[in-house]
């Protein structure tokens, strides 16, 4: 009986450190004939989702470059620091540039909303992925 | 005799498990992970910089009006380095340039190898060795419309065993035509560190 559990026990410990450290990744879906964005949840670590979330992806036009602002919000009522990272998608999918997103390090208060731009790195970029991790 | 064996096993193992200890490791990490190792510039704070100050310009409106229908020449100048530390800057401004030309918005010039042009240019019309027919024309070069420069100073503050360190890049386009700034912007970073009361 012991050495049943024992593996049910190690699966539920690696899910739970894993449900810890994957990040969230939130992704917007641009319709080429409309030019209108929808946002969908591509990653979506319930335990994470707690501390911390995007709150609004707002995708604005400068010229023909792109620029995202994304609202990330503190789900706890102490200051949390967390990475974020953005990449950017063109109108067929492929990532732009895939070794040139960084990782940034932020830091919100309880309760706080912040938000964070980028910009597309060319005239290209359409779509913005969002990941969102905490160690 | 049995007192010697076992002299020899555990000096065997003695070696065997401080050689052990003495190894090193390597494996490699991800170049855009966040880097906290020292409270020292680092790759992230880099990182943080250049993209900051690449966004920052793309989005400014002048500046898009500027791009809308040509690719403005722009040259590096140096960035002055007014912290305590040793920091390559050509390393920032060169991470900043790329961006911008990959951004398909500006080309550039680049000062640094002017000399090793000019070298080259003297040795196809000079040296008797090249075709002439196939020597590139000199005086065709374009020149550079927009200069970019800027400035990097840091606070440091140490009390007991905590330390703070507050970084500030600035960077601005200036016209060199109409010597006006065009276009300038700040990145802000603020590093702490604590030391462990054991070393741990």
């Amino acid at each position: 009986m012991k050495q049943r559990l024992l593996p049910i026990i190690l699966c539920s410990f690696s899910i739970g450190l894993t449900a810890c450290t994957a990040p969230n990744a939130m992704r917007t879906q641009t319709d080429p004939n409309t030019g209108a964005s929808n946002v969908r949840t591509m990653t979506g670590n319930p335990i994470l989702a707690t501390r911390i979330g995007v709150n609004r992806i707002n995708m604005v036009s400068l010229g023909d470059i792109k620029k995202a602002s994304l609202a990330l919000k503190n789900g706890w009522f102490y200051a949390q620091s967390f990475e974020y990272k953005v990449v950017w998608f063109d109108a067929n999918g492929t990532e732009i540039n895939p070794e040139g997103a960084t990782w940034k390090p932020i830091t919100l208060q309880g309760r706080e909303v912040k938000t964070v731009q980028s910009v597309a790195p060319n005239p290209s970029g359409v779509d913005v992925l969002i990941y969102m991790k905490k160690d | 005799m049995k007192l010697r064996t076992l002299a020899l096993a555990t000096t065997i193992s003695t070696i065997a498990f401080v050689s052990g200890c003495t190894s090193q490791s390597v494996s490699y990490g991800d170049a855009q992970a966040t880097e906290t190792l020292t409270k020292d510039f680092g790759s992230t704070d880099l990182q943080q910089i250049a993209a900051k100050m690449v966004d920052d310009m793309l989005a400014f409106p002048p500046v898009i009006e500027m791009t809308q229908s040509r690719r403005p020449v722009l040259f590096v100048d140096r960035i002055k380095n007014k912290t305590q530390e040793h920091i390559d800057t050509e390393s920032i401004t060169d991470t900043i340039q790329t961006k911008l030309i990959n951004s398909g918005k500006f080309r550039f010039v680049d000062m640094t190898s002017v000399g090793a042009m000019a070298d080259q240019l003297a040795y196809q019309q000079q040296s008797g060795m090249v075709d002439k027919r196939t020597a590139v024309k000199t005086g065709s070069q374009i020149a550079a419309e927009y200069m970019l420069n800027g400035n990097l100073s840091s606070i440091v503050k140490n009390s007991g065993g905590k330390s703070d360190v507050y970084y500030k890049f600035t960077f601005k386009l200036q016209n060199l035509k109409t010597g006006i700034v065009e276009w300038t912007s700040e990145k802000e970073i603020r590093k702490s560190a604590k030391r462990s009361t054991f070393g741990l």
